[in-house]
């Protein structure tokens, strides 16, 4: 990539503009960010000190004394906390386990790769909140095509399982919804990647009796390393961003089963109008998701983008 | 000479993946054909397997339905305007990030695409109070300007790669002809980026279309509701049990999307893999 820089401007002021060029081309995203995004987060986690709610929102905000962090500590954040781990560990483990399994099948010589490629990424264009209604239906209780099929094949007994609003299932059924639109992702991220493995590695490996077992772990695997790592990173942010399939499949019920810290921040804002306690649940959210990043990349030293 | 045991494995192979496929789409046949429905078939047990195409009603209902109509206007307007805005900066930024080399040019690029990790709630709650004083709340242009901010950082990276695929060789040859920086831009580069284009307009197009926090904060009065967000407080409210209009309205919402996903999705997978995959 570096052979792509320009290099043409001999004189200095020719390089000089080049780099004013280069900067003012940016400056409408970089306003755009300003305005959209660390003006908001930069407030959002001064506020988090603040008394600030929604009947204050003209007032001067008054320091609170960590009122907002002690707050939400007595109001369940580990529970939260713990259901958002449960929650992104379950949909990018499943994720990972189908996407994978089904990208080494389209890796196979078949025909139709492209097709069947693009059959499978059709889940994941669906809006998001078609995709929670869908599967509201689809779990019914009376008349869910799940409970149906389930006591065809007499996996259950009672014809009229409650999954969504029962505690202990609840869970499972968000991550299941949020997989069947995710995983295609995921999928179609892992197949690139495995079509870019080189394949004289695979066929030297093979000629020298290498099982496609060792294949996969020991070639394989090591090659797509950078994009299974970019494609999980992706994945997990967006787990813990999910907002809208769990807040119109279940509301972060029942009995707060499926509250993640992304519904817990919500309602706290704007169903408790207190805008500076749900700040706060962000910020420790930021601080958890930011430093577990931040340390991957180092370790992997994906920040070496060139 | 291929031995009948390799045909049993492609027969077989073949099967699986059908068998996996038809799992990943039978959610969307039977939102297909419940809206094709009526309630009274849909609640009946055993369910109804195969389709019928007797009735339109439902979409009649919904499409004469003024509410509606309201809620994919907006949804139509806000999301094309996510797209151009979206488009323009990302070619923009993906150029300059792609061509010049300038201080902090790698920072830049990494705080681009850390800005998925802060919380969208968080900063909703800021723009709240601030699109308030702005009068950005129930406008257009109020929730455009988020959608771009949330779908930018992936734009402006899928742009830098498909500029890198551009010879720089033309760029030079254009500037040895007298050609200026930003001509370059215009008619040199920019007529070659067009499957990048594509791909990030549909991008940009789906991320605004499947919006619904945002647009549930920033759009609250009625008239500017957009479709997500119109689904959802009709559908979990008053007609929660109205599952042939809930899987029509979602036929709807989803068709738009679908369509161009179908029509462009070879342009749409290299640029979703594009930025990923280094050679």
């Amino acid at each position: 990539m570096g052979k792509n820089r320009i290099n043409i401007g001999h004189t200095l002021t020719e390089q000089t503009k080049d780099k004013i060029f280069g900067y003012l081309l940016l400056l409408p995203t970089f306003a755009v960010f300003a305005i959209v995004v660390l003006y908001p987060i930069v407030y959002g986690i001064v506020m988090s000190f603040f008394n600030y709610t929604f009947f204050t929102i003209n007032k001067t905000p008054t320091w609170n004394n960590f009122g907002n962090y002690i707050n939400i500590f007595n109001d369940g954040f580990f529970q939260y906390l713990k259901n958002t781990l449960v929650f992104t560990i379950g949909t990018v483990g499943i994720e990972l386990i189908v996407g994978m399994g089904v990208a080494l099948l389209l890796n196979l010589s078949i025909r139709g790769r492209n097709l069947l490629r693009s059959l499978f990424l059709m889940p994941w264009t669906i809006p998001s909140i078609v995709v929670a209604l869908l599967w509201s239906w689809l779990f019914q209780a009376q008349f869910g095509i799940i409970n149906y099929v389930l006591k065809f094949f007499g996996l259950i007994e009672n014809a009229n399982t409650e999954w969504i609003q029962s505690p202990s299932t609840a869970m499972l059924t968000v991550i299941i919804a949020v997989v069947w639109r995710q995983a295609p992702y995921m999928l179609v991220m892992i197949l690139a990647g495995l079509q870019s493995v080189r394949k004289d590695l695979i066929d030297a490996a093979a000629i020298d009796g290498a099982k496609p077992v060792k294949i996969f772990f020991k070639i394989k695997i090591p090659a797509i390393r950078a994009v299974l790592g970019t494609t999980i990173i992706t994945c997990v942010m967006s787990s813990f961003q999910q907002f809208t399939i769990i807040y119109n499949m279940t509301a972060g019920g029942p009995l707060g089963k499926t509250t993640t810290l992304s519904i817990a921040a919500y309602k706290k804002a704007f169903t408790n109008f207190d805008l500076g306690s749900g700040a706060a649940i962000g910020v420790i959210w930021l601080l958890i998701l930011g430093s577990a990043i931040t340390i991957y990349n180092i370790k992997t030293k994906r920040f070496d983008v060139e | 000479m291929i031995s009948k045991k390799s045909v049993c494995k492609r027969i077989f192979l073949y099967l699986t993946i059908l068998l996996l496929l038809c799992l990943f789409i039978f959610p969307i046949y039977w939102m297909i054909i419940a809206s094709l429905k009526d309630n009274s078939v849909l609640m009946r047990n055993p369910p109804q397997l195969y389709p019928t195409f007797s009735t339109f009603d439902n979409y009649m209902t919904m499409l004469g339905n003024a509410k509606y109509l309201g809620y994919i206007r907006n949804s139509i307007i806000v999301a094309s305007g996510t797209v151009i805005v979206d488009l323009i900066l990302s070619v923009l930024g993906g150029y300059s990030l792609s061509r010049f080399n300038f201080p902090g040019r790698k920072t830049i690029m990494i705080a681009i695409l850390s800005a998925q990790i802060f919380p969208v709630v968080v900063i909703i709650i800021s723009l709240y109070g601030f699109f308030s004083k702005m009068k950005l709340m129930n406008t257009y242009t109020g929730l455009v300007l988020a959608d771009v901010a949330m779908s930018l950082p992936l734009s402006v990276w899928m742009l830098k790669s498909f500029c890198d695929n551009v010879p720089m060789s033309l760029d030079e040859a254009a500037k040895i002809d007298g050609c200026s920086r930003w001509k370059t831009l215009t008619y040199i580069v920019f007529p070659l980026l067009k499957p990048g284009l594509l791909a990030i307009g549909i991008y940009s197009f789906l991320m605004s279309w499947d919006d619904y926090l945002i647009a549930l904060v920033i759009m609250n009065k009625s008239g500017m509701k957009t479709l997500p967000v119109g689904i959802a407080e009709t559908f979990l409210g008053e007609f929660g049990f109205d599952y042939a209009g809930m899987m029509t309205i979602s036929v709807i919402a989803s068709l738009p999307v679908l369509l161009l996903f179908m029509i462009f999705q070879k342009y749409m997978v290299s640029g979703l893999t594009g930025g990923a995959i280094k050679e």
